[in-house]
């Protein structure tokens, strides 16, 4: 079987039933039986000892012959095989800069969402995915070091703990996975947001802002305008490959950071952040 | 694409530079496996040089050149740690010789170009290894934790400490004394190593390229792993091609004499040869037939060798290549070890290799 994300191409020599009926669920027309197209990765997802079939059942993922993490409890299956696809990416691409961020794009500019701890990336994802804008990542922003355009990644967003239910609360036509439950990341569920078919219309665009949300419980939304520095080392911190790029890398962030405006916000109702970028940056 | 077929690609094209004429879909198992080889980036930077990038699909070309960014970031990374060890070790009066992968990229022969790296090994005197242990710890080098039974192994048994990583970068170095385990009965006089080292530009140690190859060579024959076994064939190639002479003849023949791995360089050669169509000097070879076993050689060079080095990889492995590999697991202990010794080892490896198949690998993990 195999996933075309866009970008990349994944082709599954293994998983258990439960991670093939999610992936049909959460990859639609993605997921099939044939591709044209070389894969970049061949992957799998198996039990590694007889006894850990039917004892305290475990999983581990493979790129090829190899396996990049210990093993996890089989009721994680899902995410770990979400998960492992992530690692891939981070793990082999370096003629891009990848950074951890979600991407979220509106009348073709981009806004990078950097994971920082307390940003509620993946729930301003899913809130701004359902509401108008388009999802090009939830995990990782694909910039190309030579147009500094960032690439659409289809991917569903993966939510922890209350946001499940909060976005299930908000929207609650959308289409969920089951829940795995005290993952590494507490209970983890993912969420559909787009079609295969509305995702080929996505073409990469130019970004316009690098946003740093923050979370408090009693606040105003506010923006604070950051400086240029302080920006390029929160982007750089953010970036799973930028130590790797060296010289090409340190070019490709500041020139992104030249060309983008960084903005630090505290919020604690995402609907006052999306009318706060929409009138900023006329999207 | 049968298994054939597909070691044959990969055979040509990492040996010849041959660009296999396939379509694109098939380009899919060539770069998996490839990657799962450790020579994705080694393609690239071989094809660069004969100018051949051009002729590569996207698809491939896109892959290589990504394996080509990691692999040059990680000799630059190489180059900075071994000028800061060198510094520690030169305070303290320690003399170091940079083997293998440090080695390669330190004196910038061709086979260091897209090469990667697992950690960085050096050679100090016996004698030295405790001296140079603490300075490194006090420079933030620290001591893996290994179980006591490894622990004890190395100590005991072995030509080298447990591996020592860096505890801000995370780069891993392997200090040895010795280039065999003294074990093995087959401890190479390192005085006479170090004779035959040479110093390089930025004031770096190596062994002498004869003495690197053959190194190379042991470490490869004299060893249960082998899953590194085509790079290794591939490093032996590019540099024995780099210094090809007359002179290189007789001094690696001369120099295995002296240390007694006739039977490896053999192997090694023959195995170059079947590969990569490697020229080895008429005489080199009858030479070393006069001083070895020829029949048994020949049999663990066709039958067992040939198939345990070729790729690791399910895309081109069978039957065959799994049986060859496990006599080399094998073969690889019985020649580091005594009996007496290997027994009670492979026992204990095998009851956490059996506990592990059963409970899953890292049950037992602290």
């Amino acid at each position: 079987m195999y996933i075309d994300i866009g970008e990349y191409l994944f082709r599954v020599d293994k998983a258990p039933n439960i991670v093939i009926n999610n992936l049909k669920l959460m990859y639609d027309d993605a997921f099939s039986g044939f591709s044209h197209s070389p894969a970049d990765f061949s992957v799998s997802l198996s039990h590694d000892s007889l006894l850990r079939r039917f004892v305290k059942p475990q999983v581990t993922f493979y790129l090829g012959n190899n396996s990049p993490f210990k093993p996890l409890p089989a009721s994680q299956s899902y995410p770990v095989m979400e998960w492992g696809m992530n690692w891939c990416i981070a793990a082999t691409d370096f003629n891009r800069l990848i950074v951890h961020a979600a991407v979220l794009v509106k009348n073709n500019k981009a806004i990078i969402f950097p994971a920082t701890p307390g940003s509620g990336k993946s729930t301003l994802s899913a809130y701004f995915a359902l509401s108008g804008w388009k999802l090009y990542s939830d995990e990782m922003a694909i910039i190309d070091l030579d147009t500094l355009k960032v690439m659409p990644l289809f991917r569903p967003v993966c939510l922890k703990n209350q946001s499940i239910s909060l976005v299930k609360e908000w929207f609650p036509q959308s289409i969920f996975t089951g829940i795995a439950k005290d993952t590494q990341k507490g209970d983890v569920a993912h969420l559909k947001i787009n079609n295969f078919a509305e995702f080929k219309t996505f073409s990469p665009v130019d970004v316009v802002a690098i946003v740093f949300p923050k979370y408090q419980k009693n606040t105003k939304t506010e923006p604070y305008m950051i400086n240029k520095s302080t920006g390029f080392e929160k982007l750089a911190a953010n970036s799973f490959n930028y130590n790797i790029l060296g010289r090409k890398g340190f070019d490709g962030i500041q020139r992104l950071i030249e060309k983008t405006q960084q903005v630090e916000i505290n919020y604690n109702d995402l609907s006052d952040v999306d009318n706060l970028l929409t009138s900023e940056f006329t999207l | 694409m049968n298994k054939q077929k597909t070691y044959n690609y990969i055979e040509s094209l990492i040996f010849h530079n041959e660009i296999p004429i396939i379509v694109l879909k098939e380009w899919e198992i060539i770069i998996h496996v490839l990657r799962e080889i450790n020579l994705l980036a080694a393609c690239y930077f071989r094809l660069e040089a004969e100018d051949k990038l051009t002729l590569l699909p996207l698809f491939a070309l896109k892959h290589m050149k990504s394996a080509a960014v990691y692999s040059s970031r990680q000799s630059e990374q190489v180059i900075f740690e071994s000028k800061l060890l060198q510094k520690i070790l030169d305070d303290k009066d320690i003399h170091a010789v940079f083997l293998k992968g440090a080695s390669y990229t330190l004196r910038k022969s061709r086979n260091s170009k897209g090469r990667v790296y697992s950690d960085i090994d050096l050679l100090v005197k016996k004698n030295d290894i405790s001296k140079a242990e603490t300075s490194l710890e006090k420079h933030a080098w620290r001591t893996k934790k290994v179980s006591e039974y490894d622990n004890n192994y190395y100590r005991e048994w072995s030509h080298e400490i447990p591996p020592m990583f860096n505890i801000h970068r995370g780069t891993v170095l392997d200090l040895h004394h010795n280039i065999l385990l003294p074990i093995s009965g087959r401890e190479v006089n390192v005085e006479l190593l170090i004779e035959n080292c040479q110093s390089i530009d930025g004031g770096y140690t190596v062994l002498g390229f004869a003495a690197t190859i053959l190194h190379s060579i042991v470490h490869l024959i004299i060893n249960e792993d082998v899953s590194n076994g085509y790079r290794d064939i591939l490093d032996i190639t590019t540099l024995i091609k780099e210094n090809d002479s007359p002179e290189f003849w007789q001094e690696i023949t001369l120099l295995s004499s002296k240390l007694g791995f006739n039977n490896e360089l053999y192997l090694a050669l023959s195995l170059s040869k079947k590969y990569a169509n490697l020229t080895v000097p008429n005489n080199v070879l009858m030479g070393l037939s006069e001083q070895i076993n020829n029949s048994k050689l020949n049999f663990l060079l066709n039958y067992v060798y040939f198939f345990a080095l070729q790729p690791h990889s399910p895309a081109v492995q069978t039957l065959k290549h799994k049986i060859a590999i496990s006599i080399v697991y094998i073969l690889g202990h019985l020649q580091k070890m005594p009996l007496k010794i290997l027994v009670p080892h492979l026992l204990t490896k095998s009851f956490f290799s059996i506990r592990d198949q059963i409970f899953g690998k890292h049950h037992f993990d602290k």
